[in-house]
């Protein structure tokens, strides 16, 4: 009984792959490349790529050792309602870790200067450049924004990949 | 023209400036940024006795020295072991820096105190802050309170009380610990509040008057000592006599866990101190022009020979130890050493223990130093002999887990410090 369900299970993905697939990118008339229709799918969501230096900010901002001391220092936290910001240390332990949901934070971002973690930045054990992260951030959130409201509604069905 | 050169402006750094100035060197304290000193409790934590058995608290009510000479017989890496004809000037080191820091630091115990933290448990402390001292379990009142705040996530009253009264009862000792709710904290925005926070909004005139009325309307009969978050004021001294005072009633700060106000009042005590002292400091990286040249570059200071340098950067949170790949030690790339091997390129999981507990070889990686404080080289010789080494970027010991982390800071920043003005003074005597 193992046997046949395997087999039928082997049979039906090589039908996959043999017919089904090439049959398909045969008479596909969708031009774009399997990334960019990747890309086109996931954007929307807030999924954007991430570039050589947006890896090398982001590696930055893993050093953190969540000790608190750009929080002891930031002016920010000082001009900013808090419940819009909560401090610098969360740039680095929250606000850079998805993109998804970076649009959460864009009243902070759009309220942050980066002159005023200058020294929050200078007392960081670990130099996590707080400053180089607002900037990727606000980038980022540009990039997730423009994503979002060039996003034209497409049917459930017509995003399905095993159409 | 500098005649010493301090990298690294933690604890270790700051008494090594302070006790070369002292001996007549000019001296410039170089250092990146902040480091654990200003993460620490706050408390000077000297040596515990190693062969208490755990939980214990009799056997840690002895003198810090007689316990640092105890770390040294059994401990043969230990920092204090390698400086073992030296260690009966441990006292006239805590000493020292007690008076560089009068308006912090209480002087030397005579015996460890043991000294309540966040987590609910005690740590014995050679030495503490004027504002944590009076919290010792052994001297605290029998019926004390223990005040809880209506924000700061991070402190539980109730945590600390209990503790407390395990405590005693394995001190021997009776002791009625009560929780007491403050409401002094009502803004809906002190929710979200960090403790350096909170304290700021303690320093505010008039705050800490309207914070004992609160406190006043709340305390039970008969407390007769209160113990209170690590957040008595951010700047300067701590509140904490005033608020007895307003109270008629002792009161004492808890030791912190980081962020810590605590170790950032004993940081900007240090600063003030080298101010006041004529030291220096300069916010920048330093590099090594040529190692064994002696010739270093302080950002855009351009190069500097000075008489002598101590190395005090620290370890993993002060950058003086890094590990990518493979251990290493940026400045001058010294040999590191885990115990007695080299460590070099070994798997992290060889360097730690099974157990959270145990002993992680790890956290104990640095450069290996003779018994005049110089780091060793390749050859397992002096690496330079104008250069220093004091701290935790020493190996042999870990300084958060062993609690002889500012202990071992300041005894060898102060023999360091002395050892480079010894140099300075060579110098200018065969000059001169």
């Amino acid at each position: 009984m193992e046997s046949i369900k395997k087999l039928k299970g082997d049979l039906y993905l090589a039908y996959r792959a043999l017919i089904a697939h090439p049959l398909r990118r045969l008479f596909d008339t969708d031009e774009r490349s399997g990334k960019q229709r990747f890309l086109d799918n996931y954007a929307p969501e807030g999924l954007v790529p991430m570039s050589a230096a947006d890896r090398q900010i982001l590696r930055a901002a893993a050093r953190c050792i969540h000790c608190g001391l750009c929080d002891a220092f930031d002016r920010a936290l000082s001009v900013i309602p808090r419940t819009v910001y909560d401090g610098a240390s969360l740039l680095a332990i929250s606000y850079s870790r998805a993109t998804p949901d970076l649009p959460r934070a864009r009243a902070a971002l759009a309220e942050l200067r980066e002159d005023q973690l200058a020294r929050s930045e200078a007392v960081c054990p670990t130099r996590v450049p707080l400053r180089s992260i607002v900037q990727y951030l606000k980038r980022k959130l540009d990039e997730v924004t423009g994503q979002q409201q060039r996003a034209v509604p497409r049917p459930i069905k017509a995003r399905a990949s095993w159409r | 023209m500098a005649d010493v050169l301090v990298i690294g402006g933690g604890m270790a750094g700051c008494i090594a400036a302070l006790s070369a100035r002292k001996r007549g060197a000019e001296v410039i304290v170089a250092r990146r940024s902040l480091g654990a000193t200003a993460l620490s409790s706050g408390a000077i934590d000297v040596a515990p006795d190693p062969a208490a058995p755990p939980g214990d608290m009799k056997s840690q009510l002895v003198s810090p020295l007689l316990a640092a000479r105890e770390v040294a017989r059994t401990r043969p890496n230990h920092p204090y072991a390698i400086l073992v004809d030296r260690l009966d000037r441990l006292k006239e080191a805590l000493s020292f820096a007690a008076a560089q820091l009068p308006e912090v630091l209480d002087p030397p115990m005579g015996r460890n105190a043991l000294l309540p933290t966040p987590l609910g448990t005690v740590k014995p402390a050679g030495m503490a802050q004027s504002s944590q001292s009076g919290a010792d379990l052994a001297s605290l009142p029998e019926s004390i309170a223990v005040v809880q705040l209506s924000v700061n996530p991070s402190y539980d009253a109730r945590i600390i009380a209990a503790g407390l009264e395990r405590a005693a009862s394995r001190l021997g000792r009776k002791l009625s610990a009560r929780v007491v709710e403050s409401g002094f904290f009502r803004d809906i925005e002190d929710a979200l509040r960090g403790p350096y926070e909170l304290a700021e909004l303690l320093d505010r005139p008039g705050a800490i008057e309207e914070f004992a009325r609160d406190l006043k309307l709340r305390l039970p009969p008969g407390i007769a000592a209160l113990l209170l978050p690590p957040i008595l004021g951010r700047r300067g001294k701590s509140l904490a006599p005033r608020l007895s005072q307003l109270l008629d009633c002792p009161c004492s700060e808890v030791l912190s866990s980081a962020p810590s106000v605590p170790g950032m009042r004993l940081q900007e005590a240090l600063d003030a101190a080298l101010g006041r002292a004529g030291v220096s400091i300069l916010e920048t990286g330093v590099e090594c022009a040529q190692p064994g040249s002696g010739v270093f570059n302080l950002g855009g200071s351009g190069p500097i020979e000075p008489a002598a340098a101590i190395l005090a950067t620290g370890k993993f949170i002060g950058g003086g130890i890094l590990r990518a790949q493979r251990f290493s030690e940026p400045v001058l790339d010294l040999p590191l050493f885990a115990g007695r091997r080299r460590a070099v390129d070994q798997y992290i999981g060889d360097l730690l223990a099974e157990k959270v507990e145990g002993e992680h070889q790890a956290f104990r990686v640095g450069v290996r130093i003779d018994a005049d404080l110089r780091p060793l080289g390749p050859q397992g010789t002096p690496f330079d002999p104008r250069l220093f080494a004091a701290g935790s970027v020493i190996s042999g010991y870990d300084p958060a887990a062993d609690k002889t982390g500012l202990g071992v800071a300041i005894f060898t920043g102060y023999l360091a410090g002395e050892a480079a003005a010894s140099l300075v003074l060579l110098a200018r005597a065969t000059s001169g």
